[in-house]
């Protein structure tokens, strides 16, 4: 019969073992795939440490570059602008995202408790922010009245708090079981004991998720310091590596008896700014790796 | 930092109030000027020449800066004592280099406060952000005492009527001998800060310099054997053909220069006027579209570089630099970088100027650069104060060839600079950073004329002397310089960019040429007629 002689068949090839033209192909294409994602940034890298004639004779782009020049570096970390601005974003991303989390966690747990006092009204107000925000200008008037221009404030307290983030939080918060709360409560807990002891420890997955959101967020942050700050020793990095980025572009108007010759291609100084940039944040992500997928299906499944 | 609720209180009210004057702005802004009004009835100040310091070339009336093969010898103290009364200046500028140091860590600019007698607290911004700085600090009344404009600021007069110092009185006609070195920047540099009929603003001077032309790879032409001075606009495209060799990379161009291709057909210096004060757009012109015509065909026909249309200003120096093309359309201040991107080329690299072919075989009239790279202005305030500001501008404005030339450009000697040589003051490391190459943003408050020169390029400064003899007396100048036009200022940029959308289309084939009359209709009908009635009307209050 055919049924039964398909069946041996079907034994011999499991679906779950694909022969090996197909693993071929998809090999190729995986291949073709990570080459897609790496080979800009090997791009970047390489690029950033080419020298001039490398760049040149490359079009702008270097893959792989034949000699190794620091002078990009060396360019962008002179004067010490760049390592204050390092040090300036290092300590707004810490100290943001630790009062970005605590703020956050504090009202989502207080949104997500059936019966909180203003519960809905405050819920609303969380809303509505997401739909309308305020311009420019009625931001910045806001911050100079309230005597922060010119703070280290101004790059944290008005983005302190993401209306987005504090839903994701509420969604996680509402799915942990009433029972664990109620037996805490039953045990004399108030709810900053159950919020601390027993709410937090559970929410590792969505904290760990929400403080790598806050955290690029700060990090990647400049217009706040371009609106908010005068003085330029203040800066971040990523805005003191903006005017690299852009005003490269038009240095000529400006240029006339500078005197200057030997400065690093273009090119360089841009990628090289682009990694300067990059890695720090790029680091942060494998000690979050593990509590990753589960955060982000938090907020993707519940609401 | 403190909080009291009080204050919480009026920053909300704060923000209340301003988007309730949002909605009814109308009664607080202060009258219109109408269409463009300039120095209508403003008597402008008086040129008075510095004669402290003798160029080796002289500059001439119509506009050709002095020019200096070294630096002049032994410079003296122009002016006595700090201009400053001790009190701290706020300003707001752009920076088009990378943000030097701030003050606390900046030597030069310690350097800066003692010599002006004053702190100089400066808010700087990046060239490609100050537009959004500039707008909301002009809301929360945050720009300083003194700062540079941004001339993109939809409704500028209003705005310098509203909050900027009226200057007539201290600089009209003969006032200005107050202020030596304010009186030593040109004519026609002023013009450009007249607003509402009255001087509302300081010019940063540029004069002939902002003007374009066609540079040339002249190293590159020799070793081929091609003459880099074309006599015809048919020699013009047969000069590109002879520099390129696709098969090697190099292309003639690096992009299509439509500044030069316009001057080779003799059309305004992008708006012209008529006798009877009547003005028309050179896109409106039929040598525009033989402009378009040309440029479509140096496409077509593959002597500019491929990557043309999405290049930066940098890209295409960058070809120019390394060889890949060899004729780049830049202006004047470029000369600078244009060897700086040429420095690994070795010795031979020369970079020449090309007199622009016209049809009739004569060399194209010039077009007149903007004489003023933008403008800056003083916040209102008492006479003494104004006084105050403007003796520190006149001590930032002086010449080359004053100690305080050579401080404001090049800082210490010893610290930031030494001098070679030549008598040239080179950078050092420290001076690079510090005083941003000798661009220290303070350059965008306030300028001297700036000349020609060169450090260790004494035959550059010859070369671009020799080209402007020959161009500048042909020079076009634009009418609208001086003129204000609501609409430029409001819609202006939305309708540049869809004429730069049009232009590229055609030049790269996929649109025809005679697509260009719609795309004047469209914009004569978006805002193009009354721009042009705007200045017609400032145009004919500025000349009777």
């Amino acid at each position: 019969m055919t049924a039964t002689s398909a069946r041996p068949a079907q034994r011999r090839r499991p679906i779950d073992a694909p022969g090996a033209p197909s693993r071929a192909v998809k090999g190729v294409v995986l291949i073709l795939l990570c080459a897609a994602v790496i080979l800009p940034f090997v791009g970047i890298v390489s690029t950033s440490l080419a020298d001039r004639a490398q760049v040149n004779a490359s079009g702008g782009f270097v893959l792989f570059p034949t000699s190794v020049s620091l002078d990009s570096y060396r360019t962008i970390f002179a004067g010490g602008v760049v390592s204050r601005a390092m040090a300036v974003s290092v300590g707004v991303t810490v100290v943001g995202t630790a009062i970005s989390l605590a703020v956050s966690t504090l009202l989502a747990y207080a949104l997500s408790r059936q019966g909180s006092f203003g519960q809905r009204p405050m819920l609303m107000l969380v809303l509505f922010s997401l739909l309308f925000s305020p311009g420019l200008i009625p931001n910045y008037l806001v911050v100079k009245e309230l005597g922060l221009l010119n703070s280290y404030w101004a790059l944290i307290l008005p983005t302190a708090l993401s209306a987005f983030n504090v839903i994701v939080l509420r969604a996680f918060f509402m799915g942990i079981p009433a029972e664990l709360t109620d037996s805490a409560r039953i045990d004399g807990a108030g709810h900053l004991t159950i919020f601390a002891r027993i709410v937090l420890p559970l929410s590792k997955a969505v904290l760990a998720v929400i403080g790598l959101f806050y955290a690029v967020g700060y990090w990647n942050a400049f217009f706040n310091a371009l609106i908010y700050l005068n003085d330029s020793g203040m800066w971040p990095l990523q805005l003191v590596l903006r005017t690299y980025v852009i005003n490269n572009t038009e240095m000529s108007a400006t240029d006339l008896g500078s005197g200057v010759e030997n400065l690093p291609p273009q090119p360089s100084i841009q990628m090289a700014i682009l990694v300067v940039t990059i890695v720090p944040i790029l680091i942060v992500y494998p000690f979050l790796q593990r509590h990753f997928a589960k955060g982000v299906l938090t907020g993707a499944v519940k609401g | 930092m403190s909080l009291s609720r009080r204050t919480f209180l009026s920053a909300g009210i704060g923000a209340a109030a301003l988007m309730a004057s949002a909605s009814c702005s109308s009664s607080t802004t202060p009258p219109a000027t109408g269409g463009g009004v300039a120095d209508a009835g403003v008597e402008l100040p008086t040129y008075i020449r510095f004669e402290g310091v003798t160029a080796d070339l002289p500059g001439t009336d119509d506009g050709i800066p002095d020019t200096f093969f070294s630096y002049p010898a032994n410079p003296q103290a122009a002016t006595d004592g700090p201009p400053a009364d001790g009190s701290a200046i706020q300003g707001s500028v752009p920076v088009n280099k990378a943000v030097p140091p701030s003050m606390d860590r900046n030597s030069y600019w310690q350097a800066l406060n003692e010599r002006i007698g004053s702190e100089l607290r400066l808010t700087i911004t990046p060239g490609a952000d100050y537009p959004q700085r500039f707008a909301t600090a002009v809301a929360g009344d945050g720009l300083g005492d003194v700062f540079t404009i941004d001339m993109s600021f939809a409704q500028l007069p209003q705005f310098l009527a509203a909050q900027c110092q009226d200057l007539t009185e201290f600089l009209s006609g003969d006032a200005i001998s107050d202020y030596p070195f304010l009186a030593n920047l040109p004519t026609d540099s002023w013009r450009g800060t007249v607003y509402n009929g009255a001087i509302y603003g300081l010019p940063i001077s540029r004069g002939v310099q902002s003007s374009g032309l066609l540079y040339t790879r002249d190293d590159l032409f020799e070793a081929r054997g091609v003459d880099p001075q074309p006599a015809t606009i048919d020699d013009f495209v047969q000069t590109c053909r002879d520099l390129t060799d696709t098969r090697a990379n190099t292309w003639a161009l690096t992009n299509v220069p439509m500044a030069t291709l316009q001057q080779m057909y003799g059309l305004p210096n992008t708006w012209g006027v008529d006798d009877a004060g009547a003005f028309s757009h050179a896109i409106e012109a039929d040598g525009y579209k033989a402009a378009l015509e040309l440029g479509r065909s140096l496409v077509a026909d593959e002597l500019v570089h491929p990557d043309f249309a999405d290049a930066t200003g940098a890209d295409a120096k960058g070809w120019f630099g390394a060889g890949s093309s060899a004729i780049h359309q830049d202006t004047y201040s470029a000369m600078g970088s244009m060897y700086d991107v040429g420095s690994t080329a070795g010795e031979g690299y020369l970079v020449g100027l090309m007199l622009t072919p016209g049809e009739d075989g004569q060399p194209a009239p010039f077009w007149l650069g903007n004489p003023n790279n933008t403008i800056s202005a003083i916040a209102k305030g008492d006479e003494a104060r104004v006084r105050m500001l403007l003796e520190v501008l006149n001590f930032l404005a002086a010449p080359i060839g004053t100690a305080e030339h050579l401080f404001r450009k090049y800082g210490l000697e010893g610290v930031h600079y030494d001098f070679d040589g030549n008598n040239d003051p080179v950078l050092t490391e420290l001076g690079e950073t510090e005083a941003s190459g000798g661009t220290f943003p303070i350059e965008y408050l306030i300028d001297g004329p700036r000349p020609n020169y060169y450090p260790g390029r004494p035959q550059v400064a010859q070369d671009i002397y020799d080209h402007m003899q020959q161009v500048i007396p042909t020079g076009v100048r634009n009418p609208t310089v001086g003129l204000y036009s609501a609409t430029q200022g409001t819609v202006g940029g939305r309708l540049n960019t869809t004429l730069n959308d049009a232009t590229n289309a055609i030049l790269l084939g996929r649109e025809p040429v005679s697509s260009w009359d719609d795309v004047v209709a469209d914009w004569r009908s978006a805002g193009g007629d009354s721009i042009r009635s705007e200045y017609e009307e400032g145009y004919a209050a500025a000349n009777g």
